[in-house]
């Protein structure tokens, strides 16, 4: 897959009255089906070349006074004109809809999928030809052949910045049957990519605060705790927990999926932070980093940097929650002075 | 917009099984087209377009590598050299070709992107265009219009990569079929521009006759049978012996050549300048209602030559536009003849040719060369003693080639010195143009002034008022100033008289020659092949008149008859209707029609049966599922019915419940299958409720 890269200048380039004017013509949806006004045409290079042709055909036919130069001259004009419409009507057979992006971290190769919902019909009233996917405002694309290849395309997103961003529109185009028109639309889907940071190894301080007793009033506290003590008990599995707790004997003699749980004496919960010294984004790095280990570790783990303030918890839907609040952590509370640290 | 576009990189096409199916059929289209220019092109660019061409299908079967960019940058150099040094005895135009012609076949062995295969599809279109200048016909039309086909079927195959071989050629087909009524209709309508400028001519154009005569320049003539032109007469032609038509008169001799006369040309200029009116409306014997009106087609010959019928005059206003009887009653066109076209003349068949100028006429037509053919001179002193008049003269002379034996042959001896009296003395054979020089310079000796006539005579009728004229007629005949007219003599008649009644196929046959000698003449015999060939002249005959004819005159006719007077208001009625009939066009091709999709057909069939079945049993179904309904009431069906309408909903529930990627053709079969069992339920049905009504009748008795 091509990297997509934005590319400043271009987005520069990018009036935003022209993007205003697009959102009004193509507001954004999940699923798009083209019509008349989300369909741009206008002849290729080649299509203006063709055009020239018969104009000068047209002058020779003229010139020599031949007829049948004439008249063939008049048949490229007619096959220009219909490919106008053999163009737009391919183009109009599209159905193109988006999932929504799942988050994905700063560093990794995150994925747009497009399905293109036109294979579904007999073949023959399928569009086909090739069709080239980019950003808008990038340059390099991705070529899908609508005939030979499944119909989920995936576009790569490469930000620069963790957060949570506005995809912005996919550009579509295609030149069937004759290369003559270039037909293009640009959709928005509607997209947001929430973006965490990379994770990068460093240290980061693993407060544990100890709980006296009193976990047996906590009874959510207790279901999601698990640590490494003794065995106490078997519970349901739920979805998200190590499959290393499963116990597979009882699921192979029942059928059912049951966890032991543990007790765990001491109930530390973990508390993760760094030092405000250290450079925001590198700490926010850090922290994921932690959050990751934790996580794959099975301890309960919490967070306590700045702004964010997270209880100590575990799963999956808990980890997807730190990674969002450092992900959308923003310095804005901080002063910002250089001199105060 | 366009800007994002412009750095829009595409990655490489999708290369698959048949990624280099598209470059092997725009080489082998690239490969027709030049066969059929090989008259234009030198043999070497021929060579050497053979060499692209199998380059690419080398690569094709192997798929091995191209030519290096070296190899080409080289061959072009190459090229361009020799081109440079032979082009310029082939003329501008054959240069021109040849040149297009190198650059695609370079292209052609190296192509690296998009961009290259879309310049090799625009020459070759240009390329079909120049083919279009040598071949008019309509084999040539179709043709070419094949070629056209594979072109732009090998660039949809480019562009649309996995698509099948057939889907690709089936959606080119139905684009031209859609295109053709379009073109049609702009062809009727667009105006008929004249010639915007002056364009490069082929130098080596067959154009049958030519300026000047020596004797043994016209036999080379008749062994090309490539039609001349086409004249068609409202109702009768006229008899052979009077189809003489005329192209140009030939009254400059120097011993041995007739040539056009430079004085001539002169005073035609002078007296077009000083706007004399045409000699026709001078001469006494003008008489109008005699006219016969009659339309010619000329085949293109880069002159203004137009061969009217003795005595000819154009017919009408547009036509004095296009064409001027000059004074020695010869027709010329104001435009040379480049494209086949039509002219609309009448003929006047007793107007006598009086000379307009005769003191001029008279000092130009008894020059001759008084150190050349001594021996004639003498003859002709001879002659001139015994006779009395200017006519007397001319017949002892026509006597003289009768009774002497002379004969008619298309390959007579070579004549180098003293020509005439070679042929009048010694040789005693040759063709028209011998006849006619010798005798024209004998009038000349004797103080008659006479001059030679060069054009055509006869002609092949193809049909009903139409004839063809053949280079093979061509012709050569004397005229005589006789008190004040020209009197036409033709020596020829004198020798060969079939020559000039039955044709030039006849004449030779008399003396034992064949006009063509080649393989197939046998062949050419046979009553069949003429009806096939005369099947093949007409077609080409009707082509000609309505496609290729069809210029600004056939236009405004054509407006005419539909609209009546063309005033500016009905143009742009015409063009606005012309647009909508487009637009309608168009519509009637992308709209799609809803026809009914088979699913719908499918469910209204199973819900008629269900329908009769609650007729029959008068049972209603309500809102109950069909299956259920029909279990509830299978006790009062028979068998058969039973039988077919469970197999009827087993198919429906089977069709809904498939896949809806199912194959078409799964689904046209369970369509098919739900029409058998529905026909067989209503005969089941039919049959029950006959039967329970003689049941009943038979209960009455």
């Amino acid at each position: 897959m091509n990297v997509v890269r934005m590319n400043t200048a271009i987005k520069k380039k990018l009036s935003t009255r022209f993007l205003t004017w697009l959102d009004k013509r193509i507001p954004a949806k999940q699923q798009h089906t083209l019509d008349l006004n989300s369909i741009f045409i206008l002849p290729t290079t080649f299509g203006w070349a063709f055009i020239a042709m018969s104009l000068s055909l047209f002058l020779l036919g003229t010139n020599y006074q031949n007829n049948i130069m004439l008249l063939m001259s008049y048949l490229l004009v007619s096959v220009m004109l219909l490919a106008l419409f053999y163009t737009h009507r391919n183009m109009a057979k599209l159905k193109l809809s988006a999932a929504p992006v799942s988050p994905f971290h700063l560093n990794e190769a995150g994925v747009t999928v497009i399905k293109v919902d036109s294979n579904q019909q007999p073949e023959s009233i399928r569009a086909s030809g090739i069709l080239h996917v980019k950003w808008i405002d990038t340059t390099e694309g991705h070529s899908h052949n609508l005939t030979t290849e499944s119909p989920t395309l995936l576009l790569p997103i490469t930000v620069k910045k963790r957060g949570l961003h506005r995809l912005s529109r996919v550009t579509f185009m295609c030149e069937y049957p004759l290369g003559l028109y270039k037909c293009w639309t640009h959709l928005d889907f509607d997209l947001t990519a929430l973006v965490y940071p990379a994770a990068a190894r460093g240290m980061a301080n693993i407060v544990a605060i100890a709980h006296d007793d009193d976990i047996n009033n906590d009874a959510s506290v207790r279901n999601t705790v698990q640590g490494n003590s003794d065995f106490h008990a078997l519970a349901d599995y739920e979805q998200g927990q190590p499959l290393n707790r499963v116990v597979w004997k009882q699921v192979a003699k029942s059928g059912k999926w049951v966890t032991k749980t543990f007790d765990e004496h001491k109930h530390s919960q973990h508390y993760l932070s760094i030092a405000n010294t250290i450079d925001t984004e590198k700490a926010l790095s850090i922290l994921t980093f932690h959050v990751l280990e934790m996580d794959s570790k099975g301890l309960p783990y919490g967070i306590n940097y700045k702004s964010i303030h997270v209880a100590p918890s575990c799963g999956l839907q808990h980890k997807a929650d730190c990674l969002t609040a450092l992900a959308m952590f923003s310095d804005t509370n901080q002063t910002a002075t250089g001199a105060s640290t | 917009m366009n800007t994002l576009f412009s750095g829009f990189k595409r990655s490489r096409s999708l290369q698959t099984a048949n990624s280099d199916l598209p470059y092997l059929l725009i080489s082998l289209s690239f490969g027709v087209l030049i066969l059929s220019l090989f008259e234009a092109l030198l043999s070497w660019v021929l060579v050497l377009s053979g060499c692209a061409v199998f380059i690419r299908v080398a690569a094709f079967a192997k798929h091995g590598s191209q030519a290096s960019m070296r190899t080409i940058n080289l061959l072009a150099v190459l090229s361009l050299f020799a081109l440079a040094w032979f082009g310029l005895s082939i003329g501008l135009l054959n240069s021109m070709i040849n040149l297009l012609a190198i650059a695609c076949s370079l292209k052609l062995m190296l192509i690296q992107n998009r961009r290259d295969f879309h310049l090799l599809f625009c020459t070759s279109l240009f390329l079909i265009g120049c083919g279009f200048i040598f071949a008019l016909s309509i084999y040539a039309w179709v043709g070419y219009t094949c070629i056209l086909s594979i072109l732009l079927v090998s660039l949809a195959l480019y562009h649309s990569p996995g698509k099948r071989f057939l889907d690709t050629s089936a959606l080119v087909a139905t684009l031209l079929a859609k295109a053709f009524p379009i073109a049609i209709l702009l062809f009727l309508v667009m105006p008929q521009l004249p010639p915007l400028w002056q364009m490069p001519t082929a130098k080596s154009q067959q154009t049958g006759l030519a300026e000047s005569v020596t004797p043994g320049d016209i036999a080379s003539l008749a062994q090309s049978s490539s039609l001349a032109f086409t004249a068609t007469f409202d109702n009768t032609i006229p008899p052979m012996s009077a189809l003489y038509w005329r192209a140009m008169t030939l009254e400059s001799f120097d011993g041995k050549t007739w040539a056009v006369s430079d004085k001539r040309r002169q005073a035609e200029q002078q007296l077009k300048g000083m706007n004399r009116p045409s000699p026709l409306s001078a001469s006494s014997s003008y008489n109008d209602t005699n006219a016969k009106a009659y339309q010619l087609i000329i085949e293109p010959t880069q002159q203004r030559w137009v061969f009217g019928l003795e005595v000819s005059a154009p017919n009408n206003a547009t036509s004095s536009a296009n064409v001027s009887v000059q004074f020695d009653y010869a027709l010329r066109a104001r435009r040379p003849v480049m494209g086949k076209k039509a002219f609309y003349l009448s003929y006047y068949p007793n107007a006598l040719l009086t000379s307009p100028l005769e003191g001029f006429e008279r000092q130009l037509n008894l020059n001759y060369p008084t150190d050349s053919n001594l021996k004639t001179q003498a003859w002709v002193d001879t002659l001139t003693q015994e006779a009395n008049s200017p006519q007397a003269v001319a017949h002892s002379i026509m006597r003289y080639f009768q009774e002497q034996g002379f004969t008619y042959t298309l390959e007579p001896n070579a004549m180098p010195s003293s020509p005439i009296d070679t042929f009048l003395f010694t040789e005693r054979a040759g063709f028209c143009a011998h006849y006619a020089s010798a005798m024209a310079f004998a009038l000349r000796v004797a103080g008659v002034p006479a001059r030679m006539v060069s054009g055509y005579q006869g002609g092949e009728t193809l049909s009903q008022g139409v004839l063809q004229i053949r280079q093979y007629n061509a012709h050569a005949w004397v005229e005589a100033l006789i008190d004040g007219d020209w009197v036409r003599y033709d020596p020829t008649s004198m020798v060969a008289p079939s020559r000039l009644s039955i044709g030039l196929e006849h004449a030779l046959a008399e003396f034992g020659e064949q006009r063509n000698k080649s393989v197939f003449s046998s062949l050419t015999r046979g009553q069949w092949f003429l009806n096939v060939q005369s099947w093949f002249r007409q077609l080409d005959y009707s082509w000609s008149k309505w496609v290729l004819g069809f210029d600004k005159k056939n236009q405004n006719d054509l407006l005419h008859k539909l609209l009546g007077e063309i005033t500016s208001t009905r143009l742009t009625i015409i063009l606005l209707s012309t647009i909508a009939i487009i637009a309608l066009l168009l519509v009637l091709y992308f709209v799609p029609l809803r026809a009914p999709s088979n699913e719908t057909k499918f469910n209204r069939l199973f819900l008629h049966a269900l329908k009769s079945l609650e007729r029959y049993t008068q049972h209603p179904r309500g809102t109950t599922a069909a299956r259920h309904y029909v279990t509830e009431i299978s006790n009062t069906l028979t068998k058969e019915i039973r039988h077919s309408a469970f197999a009827a909903i087993t198919v429906y529930e089977g069709y809904h419940y498939m896949s809806p990627c199912a194959d078409e053709k799964k689904k046209a079969l369970a369509l098919k299958e739900m029409k058998n069992l529905v026909k067989q339920l209503n005969t089941a049905i039919v049959k029950a409720s006959k039967d329970t009504k003689n049941g009943a009748h038979h209960r009455h008795p």
